[in-house]
């Protein structure tokens, strides 16, 4: 049953992917100015050379042919080489999506236990001054421009009290500043969201039945509303990683961390395309594999839909 | 015909107004951008390109209030007539996204069949995908700049609407008033335009307060990373974007024009929040 499951989700999948893929290429396909331009300058090549070098990268093709060409090789785990350095794009950007996943895991980690902490307390009197409070902070969380607040951080503990290194990639403290800055732009949502899984939860007959049986308020929430506003907290949680994984992009651009997003970035300013295509793609299938998790979290989460798929 | 459809949106207005001290607060600061995007000219001390290269990076002082940039230029000022472009930004991206997203929604809600399966499809692999790369993806396929920031950020807002329609007009196509109009012969064009689109405004006009703090967000991210608006425009994620490099000799340039747009996503975000529950039926009968 389980394993059906999950051979049904992630053949939903398939044609989520070829979209990302169709939409990509054409988006990239009409970009100003083509590789061939961008690597000899304005003159470009003489005609012959064009021609071989078009050969060379299939650009002599049609946009179909290319296209299919692409996601073949996509499916078969070719994934072309960087245009510039002539690195395999697959290394490069497995290389790239270790940083990433450091800092979105690390980031989204702290952004999780503030938002569930905070909602926890918001929960057990909701409208009290404290839940008010907690109420703004979420909200002034998502409403912070990540960048300027990277700066914010960069400028107090780098430059001011000169503690953290602003930026780069290598030991923990190189880590601290840009998950700081994601957690604290993230936890409001998280928040916000366990918090009204939490009361809806808490609304419901079996928690009175729980609390007439004398548990302490603690305990209700703990083991019967937390378990059961799991689901929602899991899905959010999931959800966002997902995003971070290219969505980190400014984070990683303010504090020159040498993430998935940034390498997009970069190749999009070089007219990279294996680059492009290939950051690009992986991301969607990260986020697809994190839905994919999220789903199969919700089978040991709650017996209710292990029940209906059966 | 005006005053009519007016009167219901001044009351709510006022309801909205009322409802809290934040939301009051909220709205002011908006009504407050407003006004001073009308009256730039005449509110600002200095004009948004005065260079002054005698008196770059000065910290606050009495004739620049909140310091000088890199330029010599009225932080103050500038900020001033930063609400121009940041009005376009979020009219504009709306807009876009609004009308595009509400239509293709309600299209393949209201008619189902292949149509729907594809579009719902494309919508949730284009939302399960971080947006910033589509509106990258754009940006960097039409070329940097305002305009082409402001359509990237509706097109990939317009998902959300997309979506949002969607939902709702799957409920409503279900309605007895739905069914009664297609009764007495009302053209599918005329059930989903002049009944379904009104009973759905409500929801559509609180996502488009989110989408206009989404879209400041988005403008100041893409200037931030220089491919929003061009010098000497004064957007305020450029100011962010270009005082970025003098942040250790003059904080004061990049701190002002981020808590400018904290604020104002801060503003958007609260009023949105009191919208929605204005417009939640439980709260509304609960108000009436």
């Amino acid at each position: 049953m389980t394993l059906s499951y999950v051979a049904y989700r992630a053949l939903l999948y398939i044609p989520t992917l070829f979209i990302i893929l169709l939409i990509t290429f054409s988006l990239v396909k009409l970009l100003p100015g083509d590789p061939i331009t961008v690597m000899y300058g304005e003159l470009g090549p003489p005609p012959e050379a064009r021609r071989a070098l078009e050969e060379k990268l299939g650009l002599d093709k049609p946009f179909a042919i290319q296209f299919f060409f692409y996601a073949y090789r996509i499916f078969t785990g070719d994934w072309g080489k960087s245009i510039y350095t002539g690195e395999p794009v697959v290394e490069l950007v497995l290389r790239r999506f270790a940083a990433t996943l450091e800092l979105t895991a690390v980031s989204l980690a702290i952004a999780s236990a503030i938002g569930i902490a905070l909602a926890y307390i918001a929960v057990r009197r909701p409208n009290s001054l404290a839940d008010r409070l907690i109420g703004i902070a979420s909200m002034t969380s998502y409403s912070i421009p990540v960048f300027w607040w990277g700066l914010v951080l960069i400028l107090i503990f780098s430059v001011s009290l000169k503690l953290l290194p602003p930026g780069g990639r290598g030991g923990l403290e190189n880590l601290v500043l840009p998950s700081l800055t994601l957690a604290i732009v993230n936890f409001g949502l998280i928040c916000r969201v366990s918090r009204a899984a939490m009361l809806e939860v808490y609304s419901q007959d079996f928690v009175m039945a729980a609390k007439a049986r004398g548990l302490s308020e603690r305990r209700v929430i703990l083991k019967y509303v937390m378990r059961n506003a799991a689901i929602a907290i899991v899905t959010l949680v999931g959800l966002r990683f997902g995003m971070l994984m290219g969505g980190a992009v400014i984070t990683e651009t303010v504090f020159a961390y040498p993430g998935v997003g940034r390498m997009i970035v970069e190749g999009i300013f070089s007219r990279d395309y294996p680059i492009i295509f290939g950051g690009i793609v992986f991301v969607a299938l990260v986020v697809m594999t994190v839905n994919l998790v999220v789903d199969l979290i919700y089978l040991a989460l709650d017996p209710r839909v292990r029940i209906a798929r059966s | 015909m005006v005053p009519k459809l007016l009167a219901p949106a001044l009351e709510s207005l006022k309801a909205l107004y009322r409802g809290s001290p934040a939301t009051a607060v909220a709205m002011t600061i908006i009504l407050g951008i407003l006004m001073l995007a009308a009256l730039a000219d005449y509110v600002a001390p200095y004009g948004y390109s005065e260079i002054n290269l005698w008196r770059r990076l000065e910290p606050p002082t009495f004739d620049h209030v909140l310091g000088t940039d890199h330029l010599g230029r009225d932080i103050l000022s500038r900020l001033i007539h930063g609400t121009r472009p940041l009005l376009y930004v979020i009219v504009v991206a709306v807009l876009i996204a609004v009308s595009t997203g509400t239509l293709i929604g309600l299209l393949s809600g209201y008619f189902g069949g292949a149509v729907d399966l594809v579009v719902s499809r494309v919508i949730d692999a284009l939302m399960s995908f971080p947006a910033i790369l589509i509106a990258l993806a754009v940006v960097a396929t039409l070329g940097p700049g305002l305009e082409k920031v402001v359509i990237a950020i509706g097109i990939a807002e317009a998902t959300t609407f997309a979506r949002l329609s969607r939902g709702l007009i799957l409920v409503e196509k279900e309605q007895l008033y739905v069914l009664s109009a297609r009764a007495v012969g009302a053209s599918s064009f005329r059930v989903i335009f002049r009944h379904v689109l009104p009973n759905i405004a409500g929801p559509l006009l609180v996502q488009s307060t989110f989408a206009a703090s989404s879209a400041i967000l988005w403008e100041a991210a893409l200037s931030f990373l220089g491919l929003g608006a061009q010098p000497p425009t004064p957007s305020w994620g450029l100011m962010l974007y270009e005082a970025k490099d003098y942040m250790t000799l003059a904080p004061h340039a990049m701190m002002f024009p981020g808590l400018a747009i904290f604020i104002t996503v801060l503003s958007f975000n609260i009023v949105g929040e009191a919208l929605r529950d204005l417009m939640d039926p439980r709260f509304r009968r609960i108000m009436k």
